[in-house]
């Protein structure tokens, strides 16, 4: 075969050296027969019929230097370039629709490469798992998904049988200043044997060891991406050594990591990364770390050689029980309810492959993103049956010339052929311009995605991937779109052919209305879901968050992470409410502890005394706001009232991610939901409320006002909430 | 005279050029000519058939090609056998024995 395409190439040589070689045998020939007392003529005669006709002896060496197929295949090639050249109407449409499909499906495939099939540039990617707590864990919950404490990723550490390796990582946003402004930077908090288990390599120092991973608060060392060191600090060859200010703590810079590694996140690429030990000086009021009821990190194990991911998965549940009894008899586990006690008892530990790494995104994404895929390959198939319509109708007026064709002896099947490397052609040059287009829709989508301080890393670039697949989505479609034309021209006898020579063509009718059928088949499959996602659009356009958009704004503040302790934050924040309310522009104005509709929430339980007392049996999305915040919102307190001044003189500092409970009378107001699944209608009002779900929960805070829904996370959502002031 | 004759069994064609050229390199035309002076006595064998068959064994690498000045003076493709078209000729004769004798086998049981 290799050998075939090669002579391809030198076939100029392999004709000319063929036809010496010929020309040498029939000469000695006749000069062998004159020899023999032949007349010269008679003797050329003879040669001649005894080689039997030198035309097809050289048909037949260069069907064995070619193979017959490709020879042909390269011949059909041209004379359907040619013949589609002539009628370029014909050309561009198809080449349009085409490309059209091609270049919708090679976007959309390249994103869900990127998001959801690409493994991790790491050793062994494959054997990555991502280990997560099925069940209830009774903590408190920071981040956004399979969470764990840092002591069960501890406890992971020492299960030698089944792992080489557990490491665990938590993605926070830090203020990094590196000698100018301070800036909000992606920073993932991780484990000290992070990079050494996923086998990165450091392209400048070291990066951190278990070393870095001892004791809380003693490691202040941090290790760069390549790209936070090429665009931030320019590159800088004198860097390890450095210090950076993390939330203005001064850190050390040890290293700077391979430029191909991003992190385990496609979604959230941090700039650094921080032993986990530094949690409390990365995360302002974070003090937690190794308490076992705060759940904040993701955790991930690499497989031993020769363990199973059920074999690892069904050896760890033992450990795991009898980690769930011992946990049961620690502190303020012991005295939770029964109803807890039972689902945090009936937990279980569940492996599953990470080869792509832990990342929300793609657990949001990926459904969406497959259903799209499905669409494009829905628009896919109908360009192609388009272009298999047009190139049906160009054949009745390609008729003649088939049939003179057929007339002198051309196979069907190799008419079949010659319509099929025609539709091959187009498929190609659709596929050419469908990889132009692809980067540009990928971009258009990229742009869709919400966006984070945390870059993701998601790029619009072709890549060998991302050609070779749109080379066989081209191939395939050529095929499709060639098939019906090519079977047709098969089926038609050369009788009839010429029979229908003078007049119009009447076959194929039955196949072409069969493409029609399936087009509008397949169109209305797209017009029904593309209604289907207007309808569900414009359904939340009307809902709306709950509150009035319109000359609305809103911005956050993370004044902690500039090393503002909680009073100067709240002396800071009152300086600008204040300046707020005098400014003449400005109708309206409140403080929320947490901004709205950015995708976050700050979640707890909450325990309700009210007769009897329980406990939520999920948990409830908070937040702090400052009197007026609803009034500022536009959205109305149903019942009750709004808090005042007077509820505001215990304000929880906004900076603090875990209030504790103060021992004063405070206010709490709920939304419709909240009384709606807790209350079952009944009057909440009076009605009072503690933060968390231990047993020493005071709950001292009285339900004083119901405000209506109002979106939190975001649009889509309605959940139970509680504010506080 | 042609009557005694019979067409070249499928396959023997490429045997008997490798046999041709185990002895000393040989073009087009001698093999032509060795093959003719067989051909008078046994079989027929098509001369259109034998340019195919020589450029299909050089293209499986048995045969080896050189342009060199032939016996008239004139330059001629000469042929000779590779290392592994020796293998190859040794493989067909041994399975070739092995198929006649099969054959002679059958046909003296049936004598008995």
């Amino acid at each position: 075969m290799m050998w075939q395409l090669a002579n391809w190439f030198r076939r100029k040589k392999l004709e000319s050296d063929l036809d010496r070689e010929l020309h040498y045998h029939l000469d000695r020939r006749i000069i062998d027969l004159e020899r023999s007392g032949l007349p010269t003529e008679e003797a050329r005669r003879q040669a001649l019929l005894e080689l039997g006709g030198i035309a097809q002896i050289q048909e037949e060496v260069r069907d064995i230097w070619l193979t017959r197929w490709l020879r042909d295949f390269v011949h059909d090639l041209r004379f359907s370039a040619r013949s589609i050249l002539r009628s370029p109407s014909f050309m561009a449409t198809a080449v349009l629709s085409l490309a059209l499909g091609i270049g919708a499906t090679t976007a959309l495939y390249s994103l869900i490469d990127q998001i959801v099939l690409r493994a991790l540039p790491v050793d062994h990617p494959e054997r990555l798992v991502l280990i997560d707590w099925i069940g209830f864990q009774y903590a408190e919950t920071f981040g956004t998904s399979n969470l764990m404490s840092y002591p069960i990723c501890q406890d992971l550490q020492q299960k030698k049988d089944f792992f080489e390796g557990v490491l665990c990582r938590a993605a926070t946003t830090i203020s990094a200043s590196t000698g100018g402004e301070p800036k909000l930077t992606a920073a993932e908090l991780v484990s000290g044997n992070y990079f050494s288990l996923l086998g990165v390599r450091p392209a400048l120092g070291r990066l951190l060891t278990t070393d870095d991973d001892q004791t809380p608060g003693s490691s202040p060392v941090v290790v760069l991406s390549y790209d936070f060191w090429k665009n931030q600090l320019g590159g800088a060859a004198d860097i390890v050594g450095r210090k950076v200010l993390v939330n203005q703590y001064p850190m050390t810079v040890v290293g700077v990591a391979a430029p191909a590694f991003h992190g385990i996140d496609v979604g959230e690429v941090p700039s650094l990364w921080i032993p986990a030990v530094m949690s409390a000086q990365a995360i302002p009021g974070f003090t937690t770390m190794l308490d076992r009821r705060t759940r904040w990190m993701q955790i991930l194990g690499r497989l031993k050689q020769n363990v199973s991911l059920q074999q690892a998965q069904t050896g760890l549940q033992p450990w795991f029980k009898s980690m769930l009894d011992e946990d049961m008899r620690r502190t303020n586990v012991s005295r939770a309810s029964a109803e807890q006690r039972r689902r945090f008892l009936a937990s279980t530990l569940e492996l599953t492959p990470a080869p792509q790494g832990h990342s929300v995104l793609r657990q949001g994404l990926s459904r969406p993103l497959w259903v799209l895929f499905v669409a494009t390959a829905v628009l896919l198939a109908l360009a192609c049956l388009n272009v298999a319509g047009l190139f049906l109708a160009r054949g009745s007026a390609r008729h003649r010339e088939i049939s003179t064709r057929l007339a002198l002896g051309a196979s069907r099947g190799r008419i079949g052929r010659q319509l099929l490397a025609d539709s091959v052609l187009l498929a190609f040059a659709g596929g050419l311009l469908g990889v132009v287009m692809a980067p540009i829709a990928v971009r258009a989508l990229i742009a869709f995605l919400p966006r984070n301080t945390a870059a993701n890393n998601l790029q619009a670039n072709i890549d060998t991937r991302l050609l070779l697949f749109a080379f066989l989505v081209s191939l395939v479609a050529g095929f499709l779109a060639g098939s019906a034309p090519a079977l047709q021209a098969g089926r038609k006898s050369l009788d009839s052919s010429l029979r229908e020579r003078g007049g119009t063509p009447s076959g194929g009718l039955a196949l072409r209305r069969a493409i029609v059928t399936a087009q509008i088949a397949f169109t209305l499959i797209l017009v029904i879901a593309a209604g289907l996602f207007v309808r569900t659009l414009s359904g939340l356009l009307v809902k709306g968050p709950g509150f009035d958009t319109s000359s609305l704004i809103s911005f956050g503040i993370k004044p902690a992470l500039n090393g503002y302790s909680g009073a100067e934050e709240s002396r800071l924040i009152r300086r600008i409410t204040e300046g707020l309310r005098d400014s003449s522009s400005i109708q309206a104005s409140a403080v929320a502890h947490d901004q709205l509709l950015l995708g976050g929430a700050w979640s707890n339980s909450l325990t309700i005394q009210a007769g009897e007392r329980y406990i939520t049996d999920r948990e409830v999305q908070m937040n702090a706001v400052s009197p007026g915040f609803f009034a500022t919102l536009g959205a109305r307190i149903v019942a009750g009232r709004d808090f005042n001044e007077h509820d505001a003189l215990n304000v929880i500092a906004p900076n603090q991610s875990m209030p504790v409970s103060q021992t004063r009378q405070r206010a709490v107001i709920v939304n419709e939901a909240f009384v709606k699944r807790y209350f079952g209608g009944r009057n909440p009002l009076g009605a009072r409320v503690a933060m968390g779900s231990a047993p020493d929960a005071k709950p001292d805070s009285e339900i004083v006002g119901v405000v209506e829904n109002i979106s939190y996370r975001n649009v889509r959502e309605q959940w139970e909430q509680a504010y506080f002031p | 005279m042609s009557s005694s004759k019979f067409p070249i069994p499928q396959g023997t064609l490429d045997m008997l050029i490798l046999q041709i050229l185990s002895l000393e390199p040989v073009h087009g035309y001698g093999i032509a000519r060795r093959l003719d002076q067989i051909s008078r006595s046994v079989v027929q064998v098509n001369q259109g058939s034998l340019y195919p068959a020589l450029h299909r064994l050089e293209l499986k690498g048995w045969l080896r090609a050189e342009w060199k000045e032939s016996e008239t003076g004139r330059e001629a493709k000469f042929y000779s056998l590779t290392a592994s078209g020796r293998k190859q000729l040794a493989a067909e004769k041994q399975s070739w024995a092995r198929l006649a004798g099969a054959v002679q086998l059958i046909f003296n049981e049936g004598n008995r």
